[in-house]
C-alpha cells in the first residue's frame, strides 16, 4: 500500500514538472511608437496638424510601474519600474521581457511618474537611470519631474514659431490600462506596441493661443494636454 | 606641450583667455578651449560638437588632432621621462606606458576635477545666503517667462543639460550658411547643424571668452546676446522661444541681477586647488 502511494506521488510530481517544462519561456516585446495623420511620426518632418504646418523636434515621456496580469486577472507581474521614452533614441523604444509561456492580459502602467517616485531626489540616481539628472526632466524650482516634453515649431507666414509643451509635477500622472489578452508562446516573441497619436495629443489645441506650457505657467493647458496625452496612448 | 598648455587651472582649465588655442605646429584650433570640470557626469558627448562619446575617446581625439599628429610621437615623449615610468609602475599592474594606460591615467585625473563649492552651491547647502540682487538673478535664470536660462543651463549641480542646442548665435538664414556646423557637422544630420554643446554656467569669471568660437569676450556681451542679439536661425532650438524678438529683452536691472547670480557660480576653491596644479 505504501509503495502504491509512493508511486502515485512520484507520478504526480513527474507530471507537474513535465507540464512546467512543456510551458517553458517566451518573450514579450514592448515597443513604443508615435503616429501623426495615420502614419509613423518622423521628427523634424513637416505635417499638417490642426490647420497648421508643424514639425516636432523632441518627444519624450515617462511611464512607470508597467505590469501585466495572468489571464484571470488574479496575479500581477511587474515588468519595469520606470521607462523613459525618447523618440530621438531608438534604444528607448524597444524592451524585451522573458516570461512563462502562458496567457496574460491587462498591460497597465502609469503615464508620468507616481507621486512617490516624483518626490524622489534626482541626484540620488545613477547617471544611466531614467530618472537621473542627465535626462533634463527635473524642475529645480518646483522640485518636480517633467512627465512629458513635446517641442517643435509651427510654420506661420514662412516663420518658424516655437511650440514647447513641458507637462508634469505631482498629481498629473494618470493610470492607463490596455485590457486585451495576449499569449506568450514557448520560444517565441509576442509584441505589443504602445502608440502615441499626436493628433489626439493636440486635439482641441490652438497653436495660436496655446503654443507653450511649462505646467506652472499654464495649468489648465497642461491639464488638458495631460488628459489628451493619456487618451492618445493605445496598445495593440 | 601637454593638456595643461591649453587647459589652465586658473582659467577653469580653459586657455588663458585665448579665443583659439595654438597647437603643437603653431596653428590655431577651430574652437574655443572648453573648461574641464564635472566631466564625470557627461553622457551625451564631449567637445562642442559631441564627436567623442566617452572621456577616453575625447582624450584620444585631442592628442591625435590638437597636439601631436600621431600617438607614437606622444608616447615616445612620455616613455622618455623616467618619472612616468615610475608612476605608471605604481598605478598599473602591467606597468606599461602605452596608449591605453596613458588615456586611463588622464581620464582618471580629469574625472577628479570637480567644482562644487561656489557661493551658489554653499547657499544650496545652507552655508551662504544670496544677496537680493543675486536672488533676483536666480529667479531670472529659472523663470520661463524671463531669462529662461535653466532649460539648457539649469540642471543643478552641473548648470548645463550637457545637450546640444542651436542658440541662435550664428547670423544665418539657411542651413548651408552656418560657418560652424557643430553637432550636425559630425553626425551628418541636417537638423543638428549649428548645434553646440551647452557649456556649464560655472566659473564664468575664469573661462572667458565665451561661445564655441570665443566671439563674446565678456559676460556682459553674453547677457546682451541672449537679451537682444539672438538670431532666428534655421535650427534654432524651440526653447529659444524669444528668438523671433531677438532675445529675452532684459532691462538694465535684470541684466545686472543675472550677472550677479552667474558670478555666484564661480568656485575659487576649484581654481586654487593644489591637487589640480601642475606638479612640474
Amino acid at each position: 500500500m505504501k509503495n502504491y502511494f509512493l508511486v502515485i506521488i512520484s507520478a504526480l510530481l513527474l507530471s507537474i514538472s513535465a507540464c512546467k517544462e512543456e510551458r517553458g519561456d517566451g518573450d514579450l516585446n514592448l515597443k513604443y511608437a508615435a503616429t501623426l495623420n495615420g502614419g509613423n511620426l518622423e521628427l523634424n518632418q513637416t505635417y499638417l496638424l490642426n490647420g497648421d504646418s508643424v514639425y516636432f523636434t523632441l518627444i519624450q515621456y515617462y511611464i512607470c510601474d508597467a505590469s501585466i496580469s495572468d489571464k484571470d486577472g488574479a496575479t500581477s507581474l511587474d515588468l519595469k519600474d520606470v521607462t523613459f521614452i525618447d523618440f530621438s533614441e531608438p534604444s528607448s523604444l524597444d524592451y524585451n521581457f522573458t516570461l512563462d509561456a502562458t496567457a496574460y492580459k491587462n498591460l497597465t502602467y502609469t503615464v508620468g511618474l507616481s507621486d512617490e517616485r516624483g518626490a524622489t531626489d534626482p541626484s540620488s540616481y545613477a547617471s544611466d537611470h531614467p530618472m537621473s539628472l542627465n535626462r533634463s526632466m527635473y524642475w529645480l524650482m518646483a522640485n518636480a519631474y517633467v512627465y512629458f516634453k513635446i517641442e517643435g515649431f509651427r510654420i506661420k507666414n514662412g516663420v518658424d514659431e516655437p511650440l514647447v509643451y513641458h507637462v508634469g509635477m505631482n498629481g498629473f500622472a494618470q493610470n492607463k490600462e490596455a485590457t486585451q489578452s495576449f499569449t506568450i508562446n514557448k520560444g517565441n516573441t509576442t509584441s505589443l506596441i504602445t502608440t502615441l497619436n499626436l493628433n489626439e495629443v493636440f486635439a482641441n489645441i490652438n497653436f495660436d493661443t496655446e503654443p507653450e506650457t511649462h505646467t506652472m505657467n499654464n495649468m489648465p493647458l497642461a491639464q488638458k494636454l495631460m488628459n489628451n496625452f493619456v487618451n492618445a496612448l493605445t496598445t495593440n | 606641450m601637454s593638456c595643461g598648455t591649453c587647459h589652465n587651472l586658473s582659467n577653469g582649465f580653459t586657455d588663458n583667455g585665448l579665443v583659439f588655442s595654438i597647437n603643437d605646429i603653431g596653428a590655431p584650433t577651430i574652437r574655443n578651449s572648453s573648461p574641464l570640470f564635472n566631466l564625470a557626469w557627461t553622457d551625451k558627448g564631449f567637445f562642442w560638437d559631441g564627436r567623442a562619446m566617452t572621456l577616453e575617446e575625447a582624450i584620444n581625439d585631442a592628442i591625435n588632432n590638437e597636439q601631436h599628429p600621431e600617438w607614437e610621437t606622444t608616447l615616445l615623449d612620455i616613455q622618455a621621462d623616467d618619472t612616468y615610468e615610475l608612476e605608471f609602475a605604481k598605478a598599473f599592474e602591467d606597468a606599461k606606458v602605452d596608449q591605453t594606460n596613458v588615456v586611463k591615467a588622464i581620464s582618471s585625473f580629469v574625472r577628479t576635477l570637480i567644482s562644487k563649492d561656489s557661493k551658489y552651491d554653499l547657499s544650496v547647502r545652507g552655508q551662504a545666503t544670496l544677496t537680493p540682487l543675486e536672488q533676483e538673478g536666480f529667479d531670472l535664470v529659472f523663470t520661463t517667462e524671463r531669462g529662461d536660462c535653466f532649460h539648457c543651463h539649469g540642471v543643478y549641480p552641473f548648470m548645463t543639460d550637457n545637450d546640444f542646442h542651436d542658440n541662435g548665435l550664428q547670423d544665418v538664414n539657411a542651413i548651408a550658411a552656418y560657418d560652424d556646423q557643430g553637432l550636425g557637422g559630425f553626425n551628418g544630420v541636417s537638423t543638428d547643424i549649428g548645434k553646440m554643446k551647452a557649456p556649464p554656467l560655472r566659473n564664468l569669471s575664469y573661462t572667458a571668452p565665451y561661445m564655441h568660437d570665443g566671439r563674446l569676450t565678456t559676460l556682459d556681451e553674453v547677457i546682451d546676446f541672449y537679451s537682444e542679439g539672438v538670431h532666428a536661425t534655421p535650427n534654432v532650438d524651440p526653447l529659444m522661444k524669444q528668438a523671433l524678438q531677438g532675445g529675452v529683452q532684459l532691462n538694465a536691472q535684470e541684466k545686472a541681477a543675472l550677472k550677479a547670480f552667474l558670478l555666484t557660480l564661480d568656485d575659487p576653491t576649484f581654481i586654487s586647488n593644489e591637487d589640480y596644479e601642475s606638479p612640474f
